[in-house]
This record gives C-alpha cells, sequence and structure tokens, in this order.
C-alpha cells in the first residue's frame, strides 16, 4: 500500500511537470493545427475525406503521443540526477523501482493528456463531417496508447544507461524498427546469410517489440472488423511487454550507482 | 576551450540537411521505373480474395488476419513469462540465502572482538555519564 502511495506522489508530480514543459504545449499546439489541417487537405466527396480524415488524424495522434512519451521519459530519470533532485527522493524510504514506477506512471499521465485533447479535436472534426461517432475510436485509441506506453518504457530503460540524447535517438530506431520488424527480418533473411547472421537476426527479431501489432488504423478507417480474441491477445501482449521493460529499468536503476 | 552551442550548430545541421536531401533523393522517381512500362499481373490480383481488397493497395498491412503476428506475439508473451519466473526464483534464492544466514545472529555480535571492545567502552562511558 505505501508502495503504492509512494508511486502515486512522484507520479502526480511527473505528470504535473511534464505537463507544464514547453515542448509539450508546443506538440500540443502542433497536433491541433495538423488535426484540424487535415480537414481541410482532403477536397473530394465525403466518403473519400471521411477515410482520409481518420488516416491523417490517427496518424498525428500517433506521431505525436510518441513524440511526447520518448521526450519526457528519456528526460525524466538523467534530468533528476543532473539537478540532483533524486538524492533527496532515494534517501527517504522509498525504493528505487518505485522511483521507476513512478516517473513512468507521471510520463504516462502526461501522454493521456496529449492525446485526450487530440481525441477531443478528433471526435469534435468527426461529429461536425460525418456526424456521428466512429465507435472503433473506442479501441484504436486505447492501442495507439499501448503502443506509446512501450515505446514509454523502452525509453525510460534507455535512460537508465544512456544520456539522454543517445536514449532518445536510440528509442526514435527501435521505434522505427518496432513497426518495420516483419518486412525488415523477410528482407534480410532472404538474402545469402551466415549461420551467426542467421542466429542473431532471429534472436534480435524476438527480442525487438512488434508496434505494428497495435496499429489498428486500417480496421476504423476501412471500417475492417477485427477478432476479438486477437485484440486480447494484443492487449495482454502489451502489457507484458511493458512489465518485462519497466523491471529491467528497475533492475538496471537499482544496480546504478548515484 | 569551453565549446558553445552556437559552435556546435554547424554540426547538428549539417547531417539534418544531409538526412533532408537523402530523403528527397529516395522519394523522387527513378529513372529506371519511369523509362519501364508498369507491368501488370492480373491473374495474381484476381487469385485474392475479395474481402481483402479494399481498393487502397496497402492489403499487407492487415496484420490481424496474418497468423504470423499471433504466433510471434504469443512466443514474446511465452519469453516475457519465462523471464518473470526465473526473475522469481532468483530473488526467492536470495532472500532464502539472506534469511538463513542472519537466522542464527543475534544483535551484537560477540563473537567479534573489537565490536565487542568497543561496546563495552560505550557502555562504560555511558554508566560513568549517568554517576556523574
Amino acid at each position: 500500500m505505501q508502495a503504492l502511495r509512494n508511486i502515486g506522489i512522484i507520479g502526480r508530480i511527473t505528470m504535473l511537470e511534464g505537463a507544464r514543459k514547453q515542448v509539450f504545449h508546443v506538440l500540443m499546439l502542433f497536433a491541433v493545427f495538423l488535426i484540424f489541417g487535415s480537414a481541410s487537405l482532403a477536397k473530394f466527396d465525403q466518403h473519400v475525406q471521411m477515410k482520409m480524415l481518420n488516416d491523417l488524424c490517427l496518424f498525428c495522434v500517433f506521431l505525436v503521443s510518441s513524440i511526447v512519451a520518448i521526450t519526457i521519459t528519456v528526460t525524466g530519470v538523467p534530468g533528476e540526477m543532473e539537478q540532483k533532485t533524486v538524492y533527496p527522493v532515494i534517501a527517504k524510504p522509498v525504493a528505487r523501482w518505485q522511483f521507476i514506477c513512478g516517473k513512468y506512471a507521471g510520463a504516462m499521465g502526461t501522454v493521456a493528456i496529449g492525446m485526450a485533447i487530440m481525441a477531443a479535436t478528433f471526435t469534435f472534426l468527426q461529429l461536425s463531417y460525418a456526424g456521428h461517432l466512429d465507435t472503433a475510436m473506442f479501441y484504436v485509441l486505447p492501442f495507439l496508447y499501448l503502443e506509446t506506453a512501450i515505446l514509454a518504457a523502452l525509453a525510460l530503460w534507455l535512460s537508465t544507461w544512456a544520456s539522454w540524447p543517445l536514449a532518445w535517438f536510440l528509442s526514435v530506431l527501435l521505434c522505427l524498427l518496432g513497426n518495420l520488424k516483419f518486412p525488415l527480418y523477410d528482407s534480410l533473411m532472404s538474402r545469402p546469410q551466415s549461420g551467426f547472421n542467421r542466429v542473431a537476426i532471429t534472436t534480435l527479431y524476438h527480442l525487438l517489440p512488434n508496434l505494428e501489432s497495435f496499429n489498428f488504423k486500417d480496421a476504423m478507417v476501412h471500417h475492417l472488423a477485427v477478432p476479438n480474441a486477437y485484440l486480447w491477445q494484443t492487449a495482454a501482449y502489451g502489457l507484458f511487454y511493458t512489465a518485462a521493460l519497466l523491471t529491467l529499468a528497475s533492475l538496471t536503476f537499482a544496480r546504478k550507482e548515484l | 576551450m569551453k565549446q558553445t552551442n552556437q559552435n556546435r550548430a554547424p554540426w547538428i545541421l549539417l547531417p539534418c540537411v544531409l538526412l533532408t536531401l537523402g530523403g528527397v533523393t529516395l522519394l523522387a522517381p527513378h529513372p529506371a521505373a519511369q523509362a519501364a512500362p508498369t507491368q501488370v499481373a492480373p491473374a495474381q490480383t484476381a487469385a485474392k480474395p475479395a474481402a481483402y481488397d479494399d481498393g487502397d493497395g496497402d492489403e499487407l498491412l492487415e496484420h490481424w488476419d496474418s497468423p504470423r503476428y499471433g504466433a510471434e506475439e504469443r512466443i514474446q508473451i511465452g519469453g516475457a513469462a519465462a523471464g518473470f519466473l526465473l526473475l522469481g526464483v532468483v530473488v526467492w534464492g536470495k532472500r532464502s540465502r539472506r534469511t538463513a544466514a542472519y537466522a542464527g545472529l543475534t544483535l551484537v555480535d560477540v563473537s567479534d572482538p573489537v565490536k565487542t571492545e568497543f561496546l563495552k567502552s560505550e557502555q562504560s562511558v555511558a554508566e560513568e555519564r549517568k554517576a556523574a
């Protein structure tokens, strides 16, 4: 119970700190501008325009949420260490894993605020153009949030052992690789490779997160049905992967000399 | 000499410009592709199930119908579960070893002569203070 309280306190402070950052405000303004701008890009009949609107808006939500999640998480722990604000917290009866979980919860809270703003703008546009709300939005957006949760956990783990610019760069790189995992693997394995290379590529392939699994944008745009079993499995996959990365981040931070 | 942010700017800007130019070059159509007539394979297109063809040209991206994605997710869930199990065993082993090590110990280790001497002197000082 005390652990949850500690995580909650650190999380609340981190969330407020993240929401007050200038970069967050600029990104939110950019996202809202982009979502409204996407409505004026397409001037076709209403059916095609709605498809383009959904496509562009969901891409914008994913892009801005990912940037916010990576930027806030990557600067969280190194920033606390640089400003030496981590020492009074660690000196109190707060375990290091609680500190890591608190920072993560706070960053995800900031992402949730940002996503809520973008979702509200998107809903407003949908209601103005189509006159009704697409119900697929109720599972497409949570899965996008889960995808950013994995990215944030990955960035947090990287920030516990790397400097923040390196962690940011690696997070973006892993985000791209995670989205292109299957075509990249097929392309590499179709060429003649040595035995060692094949083992190394397959190991990396199984370690990389499969971020494409959380992308149900096409289902919403083209009104396709997604099996419930697949949705549940993907949700469980996202939670497991996030938990594994947070455990790794906690272990790395616990062994770090402060 | 301390390097200022202004001095670093060209080193940050140069890769950005090169990456942008590289990206634009990749986006531009290849001359060979422009010259070659488009090859159409009607037999392969007709063989696809009608449900997959929504006309947007990204049929391969619809991953929920591919068993490969589901299988990969299950492999990674299994891997994470095995990792948690291993971690649990390691933590449990460490805790049980620590408990066994501390089980026979009292608060004051009398087997250590240095500690015992120190404690005795502390005790005598406290008694002297009390008497005074």
